[in-house]
């Protein structure tokens, strides 16, 4: 009973890391940027979601709509001023850009508000479980945050294949200098597509703040997981990414059940497994 | 009469050693360690510059053999007894053999993730580091006082010492990266990071130059590690694998001295020094500068501050 109750929460916790991934992936994806970044943003986010809820003094349900905005805003910002005058031939350059980037951010982040540990409140849903076999429960906000995790996989996969813009953004995935030829925008195709990460990366801040502590210095190791479950999932897969969020979420539960100490190196050895095993991921996709 | 590049090359090493290696009959023991600092810090960038300027192989987690380098000094002698010079000569193929494996693992990765791939085995050589027994667990170990005095013993001859062997590899170092550049091997290289593909066409194979590129720096950052661990007389986890010291400060470095050139480490290192001393007190603000200095760099002049001469001059010329 022991092992069912951490394998579940391993799963659990897995939905959070494929929430950090989806916006890594994306970023890869569509605009073929390595975005080292992408975990600072991730707690650049929680910190926004901490102010807003601060200084509007309600919960972090009630702000999400304008957290949300700001995310996009923020994310519309990132590309218009910054990643769009990055030349992308050389996948050297916008690799370091995104690293001087992740530099700024913590540093930013420990200017504004110190390195003091900081988390967001959700009140008793935090604390609340279900018993959903004998003797085996699981919290109701863990529940949620998998749930999201599947309903916005769901979501983005419906965007990219079903919706004209979904097809945009493959167009200029497969072939940018194709697509501009067609005519499409890319400009504006690369702006919106940013904006899609940053609210994916903005609801995965938020459900990890109400989860757990992080500081300014809490971003890598939201990379290296969100990194480590795209690839054993397969470059591209999204529900490969979900599958390899759950691997590395339930190593880490088993690794924490041996020794605390021992959590993050079981998610990374069981990683390098993996990766040596399969090297194309689980799922892999042929056009890669 | 006009002298060929590699000539140029030589001469100016040459010259730079008859300036510098008699510098501590001049200078006090501060200056000294301070320039040992400096000479550890172009060493590990001109590593990083051979991998990522002309390699086109980008880690973020080089500081894992500077941390292999320390733990092994440390090992050979303090846990085997070894003397500590054949130590120190034994953490260069230690670390060698350690980038083996390493580079087969992440070459399995397509070329983008490599980075992100070599920092997560930087994090588990680190959180290994601090469960091996006989190192002292998370908080580390000094190294004992007659494993230092091997290198001199009194204080001032220790210093000095180690200010000669540690120019001495980095004249070593340097001089290998100019030989190699001005070989067959070299412009093989230079045509692989141009164009991996028509490298291959020509019979260049790029996996094992890069696995070449990889190996050599593992284990010449390893024994850089065991150096510094003189300098800093202790072991532990985060401080021997600093990200910080050898992965982050080395990137800015590079990329704002002039990536693909030797001069960028040496122009950046020194920079990066000078700046340190006026911006140190700034904590944050002195990362932020560096980092929003790295990106400019990237997006005005991605050859670093090494290429702007070059670049100026055709724009007068234009």
């Amino acid at each position: 009973m022991e092992l069912v109750n951490t394998i579940s929460q391993g799963v659990l916790l897995g939905g959070l890391f494929a929430l950090y991934a989806l916006g890594l992936s994306l970023v890869f994806g569509v605009m073929r940027i390595v975005n080292i970044a992408h975990g600072d943003l991730i707690v650049v986010l929680a910190y926004i979601g901490l102010t807003v809820t601060e200084f509007l003094g309600v919960s972090v349900i009630v702000a999400a709509p304008l957290i949300l905005v700001v995310a996009g805003g923020l994310g519309w910002v990132l590309q218009r001023g910054l990643f769009e005058f990055v030349p992308r031939h050389d996948p050297l350059i916008p690799l370091l850009v995104a690293f001087g980037l992740s530099i700024i951010l913590q540093n930013l982040l420990l200017m504004g508000y110190g390195a003091d540990p900081q988390k967001l409140s959700l009140g008793r849903l935090e604390q609340a479980s279900v018993e959903i076999l004998p003797n085996l429960h699981i919290g109701v906000f863990s529940l949620i945050i998998f749930g999201l995790a599947v309903a916005m996989i769901g979501g983005l996969q419906l965007m990219i294949y079903r919706t004209g813009f979904g097809r945009a953004l493959r167009a200029v995935s497969d072939n940018e200098a194709n697509a501009a030829m067609l005519g499409l925008d890319t400009r504006a195709i690369f702006r919106k597509a940013f904006v899609i990460v940053m609210l994916t990366v903005a609801v995965a801040a938020l459900l990890m703040a109400i989860r757990g502590n992080f500081d300014p210095a809490s971003g890598s190791t939201r990379l290296l997981t969100a990194f480590e479950a795209i690839v054993i999932g397969g470059l591209g897969s999204m529900w490969g990414t979900l599958a390899g969020g759950v691997i590395i979420g339930i190593a880490q539960m088993v690794g924490a059940q041996i020794d605390a100490s021992w959590q993050v190196l079981a998610g990374h050895l069981v990683f390098l497994v993996l990766l040596f095993l399969r090297p194309s991921g689980l799922f892999p996709k042929n056009d890669g | 009469m006009k002298r060929s590049p590699l000539f140029l090359a030589l001469a100016a090493l040459a010259v730079s050693v008859i300036v510098v290696a008699p510098l501590p009959f001049v200078v006090g023991n501060g200056t000294m360690r301070y320039m040992t600092d400096l000479f550890i810090m172009i060493a590990v960038a001109q590593l990083w510059n051979l991998l990522a300027g002309f390699g086109g192989v980008v880690s973020i987690g080089q500081h894992a053999f500077i941390g292999a380098g320390a733990y092994s000094f440390f090992g050979f002698t303090t846990l085997l007894g070894l003397h500590p010079f054949t130590a120190m000569a034994l953490t260069v193929p230690f670390g060698a053999l350690l980038s083996l494996p390493v580079f087969t693992i992440l070459s399995r990765m397509r070329v983008a993730y490599f980075a992100i791939g070599s920092w997560v085995l930087a994090e588990v050589f680190l959180l290994t580091a601090g469960k091996l027994p006989g190192f002292g667990g998370g908080s580390g170990l000094s190294l004992r006082p007659q494993i230092v005095k091997a290198f001199g013993a009194r204080t001032g001859a220790r210093i000095e010492n180690i200010y000669w062997l540690s120019f001495a590899i980095l004249v070593l170092i340097v001089l290998m990266i100019i030989l190699v550049m001005h070989s067959r091997k070299g412009y093989a290289l230079r045509a692989m990071r141009d164009n991996e593909n028509a490298a291959m066409a020509l019979g260049v194979n790029p996996n094992a130059i890069k696995m070449m590129l990889f190996v050599v720096s593992g284990g010449l950052l390893s024994l850089l590690g065991a150096l510094n661990t003189l300098q800093k007389l202790r072991v532990n986890p985060a401080g021997s694998f600093s990200l910080i010291d050898w992965t982050v400060f080395i990137i800015f470095i590079v990329v704002i001295g002039g990536m693909g050139r030797i001069i960028g480490p040496i122009i950046g290192a020194v920079l990066f020094v000078l700046l340190r001393e006026n911006l140190a007190n700034y904590g944050p603000v002195y990362m932020i500068v560096l980092g929003a200095a790295a990106i400019a760099m990237m997006l005005y002049e991605p050859g670093g501050l090494a290429a702007l001469p070059a670049r100026w001059r055709k724009r007068r010329s234009a």
